[in-house]
């Protein structure tokens, strides 16, 4: 149905990641991945240790090779955390990175709802779930190139926008420092000795 | 400061602002406005004749206003570059610094404000913070009695460079203070002003009485403190130091500060809660050490530069503990104190941090972004009809779409940032958000509703702000309803109103649609659209008599998460007051309505497909009846 | 949920008011800004008291002074940097100190039965509310007498019924009955007068 060509085959791989006993200390990660299993398009789940680890990232590597999977969902923690992880992984088992979905069942789920474990139980098949149906009219998607301006700004010529701007100049990056004051400095010019080891400030 | 001037990579623009910021990662374009100095910095060489002529004198800022400069200045001797200023506010045209700078002619009373465009490919934002002011808090007394100054000012008046050469004296008559009182955490740690710890205060208060105690060793000084924090390198030694020189520490914060209106003399009035008693005590001086606090202007920063704040006006990082140099504007960093307070160890590692994020990007050649953008379907588009539209293009924050009557509308994909914003917008379903497509939002909404909807909270979450809120709530355990199920889109711009008639019409108990506060939009202006269109869906509920509370809008930073949780158990609460039967007649009635506006959704490309697969998901997750 | 068994702490913060508890750090403000500290009681200390709670010490919390003495003036309030309201607390403590069978040990006002006509002037100035109108065993023509009562647990001595009352069948007592009052003030009143320069 869903897919690049739009005829291909469905073949989803659902991966439950235990992340130590911080999902698994709530819900039974099994569970949920068997229940993955019943789900329209997927042909493989499993519960995984680490879904991050090198341990977790192989098994997810080979098994798209293994069962010739075509989508991979990650029911792990936030896509702020691991999405950039998990796109890595499957475009070196060769798929495209943005056929990885993933279902936040930590942060969104377990740690929510740590006193409602039938409660969260549900919720993370159902957020499974949801990540499958997404992932089953995931296109593949190229990363956009954009050429980079060499040069940079910093904002700010006080201690912190100092030492950025010489950081970056010392990188040979030309690196424009605005003040909005007359005179670089910042609070710090304004201080006598500064601890702990009383060295002058300018 | 004088490493940064000779550096030749390094351009310093002082005197000069941010206006505005376009573009986005690697391509960045700053419009500066360098403000007039009225003297030419390729001219001037910092002799300071023309100050020495001037006959204007005004308080110095630099010096906590409390030393005159002339209206013609440097702030301070050492000032970096050493280029002269005219204050024209101050300045009475009298033209003898004209003179006076004589054949240099750096003096230029026709210079005007210059607008600059700058192309870079990185931006750092170390705009720093600023210091409370005490005179808010009256039981300190704090610009009513003289002797009562604030750190900054001691500061100055202890320095050799300073406005009294580093004589440190009371204000009211001049004299050396001989018992001074350092006061902690003056506006911090107080949930009337700033709740946050200052982080340097007690460091601070430490080194000024050291430094005090150098130079007068007869000083006697006393520092009220309620936890005395010294959490750095060597910062413990230094305080126990402090202690070995004689400085006494009480624990205890004062409530009240009194004067003695002929000595001028001042009584701190607190508990010394080791003594379990309240004391009294009588100093020549009190120095407070006032809290930091953001920037006055920190508003039109952020929206400048596009960088969200958290709590209390702090920029906000990406993640607080994996990513705290990276705003979440790709290819803006954060620096210093402007991120939240910290210490000049600390601003120096955050700026070298910054450099060497920023350097990842400005080293490569290219960067990649997400090809999350909108695309057309031209054959949908009303405009290549000879219709006329446009409204895509005029719901772009970045001017990304290209509107001519007769063609169709066209997305520049470098311009685009994808906030979906387009794609909710247009009334004919012709544009997709690449990754964020209506059949797959559509699958997901299925699956979230697929087993008894009624119980259910759907939960449309922006990316940025409110996803993250909802990840802090589970970072910080707050309990909230199991009932939620959420959804995430880019921006709250892209939750499009037919996702919620059709969550209403498959019977959800209770829908929020929740985005950034409006100045931390990090698509400019996407969650003004995101929000107008809440405000018709909540006018339509209205009128359709829907209970109220069960579509419900919320603006929640990534910083709030116990907000998060707050309204999601509100919601909650809503739905356990509406009587199963009561709630499942109002899913009936409204269900018809919900319909007929959800129906436009069906003739999108693929949703058809979706709601294919939908119904099979379905099946497997509760049965054949479904 | 909690499994635990509630503790003194947990009682506390179950009263309303008691909730913002923990939120103390024992700056002493509230100490430094307290008039009854400073005045009446040097032994007074609502930050100790807030810790003796936190740490469950329940008995030593109903024995100290400030339980009882607090006149919720609510000073320290407004001075509080963690916003705390401090005379709500203590009230919750005393509230549990009164279910636990304990009355203060402070000297309240009195009521002369024998001469109060219940007309209620002192129930509505008592700004603690702690007078009521009851009915006595005492019949007469019918019916029950009725009379102003004063709860001791909430009467906090500042003697505002004792002013407004028109019988004098309310006050205080000792120090401060009408008696010593009024003899108080002739004491002023005879006594040779001052002069005061400016």
């Amino acid at each position: 149905m869903a897919g690049d060509n739009g005829h291909e085959e469905l073949r989803i791989g659902v991966y439950v990641c235990h992340c130590g006993s911080n999902i698994a200390g709530v819900i039974d990660p099994k569970a949920v991945a068997e229940y993955a299993m019943t789900l329209p398009g997927v042909v493989r789940a499993t519960d995984t240790l680490y879904a991050c680890a090198d341990s977790g990232q192989n098994l997810i590597k080979q098994e798209i090779k293994e069962y010739k999977l075509n989508r991979v969902v990650v029911a792990a923690c936030s896509v702020r955390m691991h999405e950039l992880t998990f796109r890595a992984a499957v475009s070196e088992a060769g798929l495209n990175p943005f056929l990885m979905e993933m279902a936040n069942i930590r942060e969104q789920c377990t740690w929510a709802h740590g006193h409602d474990p039938e409660g969260a139980l549900e919720k993370a098949k159902d957020l499974t779930a949801s990540a499958v149906a997404k992932a089953a009219f995931l296109t593949p998607l190229q990363m956009m190139k954009v050429p980079v301006t060499k040069r940079a700004m910093v904002v700010g010529g006080g201690v912190a926008g100092i030492s950025a701007a010489l950081d970056l100049g010392a990188q040979g990056i030309e690196t424009i420092l605005v003040e909005k004051q007359p005179t670089i400095g910042g609070t710090m010019a304004q201080l006598n000795k500064t601890f702990p080891t009383m060295d002058c400030s300018i | 400061m004088v490493d940064a001037a000779r550096h030749p990579k390094v351009d310093i623009r002082t005197y000069t602002e941010v206006e505005r910021v376009d573009g986005y990662v690697g391509n960045f374009k700053v419009l500066l406005r360098e403000k007039s100095r009225y003297v030419r910095a390729d001219r001037c060489n910092g002799c300071g004749e023309c100050a020495r002529v001037c006959p204007i004198e005004v308080p110095n800022y630099f010096d906590m206003n409390l030393a005159p400069r002339k209206a013609a200045y440097v702030p301070m001797s050492q000032a970096v570059p050493l280029v002269y200023n005219i204050d024209l506010d101050a300045c009475i045209h009298c033209y003898k610094c004209v003179e006076a700078c004589g054949k240099l002619e750096a003096i230029d009373f026709s210079m005007k404000d210059k607008l600059v465009w700058e192309d870079v490919g990185a931006i750092i934002v170390a705009t720093g913070f600023s210091h409370f002011d005490p005179s808010v808090m009256p039981e300190y007394g704090y610009g009513r009695y003289p002797n009562v100054i604030t750190a900054i000012e001691m500061e100055r008046l202890n320095n050799t460079a300073g406005p009294t050469a580093g004589n440190v004296i009371r204000p009211s008559d001049g004299t050396n203070p001989r018992r001074l009182a350092i006061i902690n955490c003056v506006g911090s740690r107080d949930k009337h002003f700033n709740p946050w710890c200052s982080n340097f205060c007690c460091m601070y208060g430490i080194k000024n009485a050291v430094l005090l105690k150098q130079t007068y060793p007869d000083m006697d000084i006393t520092i009220y403190y309620m936890d005395i924090r010294t959490p750095s390198k060597g910062y413990e030694e230094f305080y126990d130091r402090a202690r070995e020189m004689g400085i006494r520490f009480i624990q205890g914060r004062p409530s009240m500060i009194t004067e003695d209106p002929e000595t001028r003399n001042l009584f701190v009035h607190s508990e010394d809660v080791t003594l379990g008693r309240v004391i009294e005590r009588e100093y020549d001086m009190v120095m407070l050490n006032q809290a930091a606090v953001p920037q006055p202007d920190v508003d039109t920063t952020s929206s400048v530069l596009n960088v969200t704040q958290s709590p209390g006006g702090w920029f906000m990082e990406y993640h607080p503990k994996l990513r705290p140099i990276d705003s979440p504007n790709d290819g803006v960093f954060l620096a210093g104190a402007c991120q939240g307070v910290k210490d000049i160890p600390a601003s120096v590692a955050q700026g070298s941090a910054a450099a060497s994020r920023a350097g990842r990007i400005l080293h490569s050649d290219q960067w990649e972004i997400e090809p999350i953008v909108a695309v057309v379907w031209e054959d949908r588009c009303v405009s290549a009809q000879g219709k006329k539209c446009g409204i895509c293009a005029k719901a772009c924050p970045y001017g990304a779409i290209e509107y001519e009557q007769g063609k169709a509308a066209h997305v520049v994909t470098a311009k685009c940032h994808g906030c979906g914003g387009c794609v909710a917008e247009c009334p004919h379903n012709a544009i997709t958000q690449m990754h964020f497509t209506d059949a797959q939002i559509l699958a997901q909404l299925h699956a979230l509703l697929a087993e008894r909807p009624e119980e259910k909270i759907l939960a449309f979450r922006c990316h940025w702000c409110s996803y993250g809120g909802a990840d802090l709530a589970g970072v910080s355990h707050f309990e909230y309803s199991s009932n939620e199920r959420g959804l995430r889109v880019m921006c709250s711009a892209r939750m499009d109103a037919d996702f919620i008639y059709e969550a209403f019409r498959l019977g959800a108990g209770a829908v929020l649609y929740s985005g950034c506060h409006p100045q931390d939009c990090n698509y400019i202006t996407g969650q003004r659209l995101g929000a107008a269109r809440a405000e018709r869906l909540m006018k339509a509920f209205e009128k359709m008599e829907m209970t109220p509370g069960r579509f419900r809008v919320e603006w929640i930073s990534a910083a709030e998460g116990d907000k998060y949780a707050r309204v999601i158990n509100e919601m909650q609460a809503v739905l356990n007051s509406i009587p199963k039967e009561k709630l499942m007649e109002e899913i009936e009635r409204l269900r018809p309505e919900m319909e007929k506006r959800a129906r436009r959704l069906r003739e999108v490309p693929q949703v058809e497909e979706a709601l294919e697969y939908s119904r099979q998901l379905e099946i497997a997750m509760v049965g054949e009846e479904a | 949920m909690n499994h635990q068994p509630e503790t003194f702490a947990d009682q506390v913060r179950a009263i309303p008011g008691g909730e913002h508890l923990e939120l103390c750090y024992s700056c002493g403000t509230c100490v430094s800004k307290c008039m009854i500290q400073q005045k009446v009681e040097p032994e007074y200390n609502p930050r100790r008291l807030l810790h003796k709670v936190m740490i469950d010490l329940d008995q030593e919390a109903f024995a100290d002074k400030t339980t009882w003495l607090c006149s919720a003036c609510d000073l320290c309030y407004p001075a509080c940097p963690q916003q705390i309201h401090i005379s709500k607390v203590i009230g919750a403590i005393k509230q549990l100190a009164v279910e636990a069978g304990l009355t203060t040990y402070l000297q309240t006002a009195v009521v002369n039965e024998l001469t109060c006509v219940a007309c209620g002037l002192c129930v509505e100035v008592c700004p603690y509310e702690a007078i009521t109108l009851v009915e006595t065993s005492v019949m007469f023509r019918g019916k029950a007498v009725t009379v102003a009562r004063v709860d001791p647990n909430r009467c906090m001595a500042c003697g505002l019924c004792a002013a407004s009352c028109r019988s004098a069948s309310i006050g205080l007592v000792d120090k401060f009955s009408n008696e010593a009052v009024v003899a108080e003030l002739w004491d002023w009143i005879r006594s040779p007068v001052v002069e005061v320069t400016a």
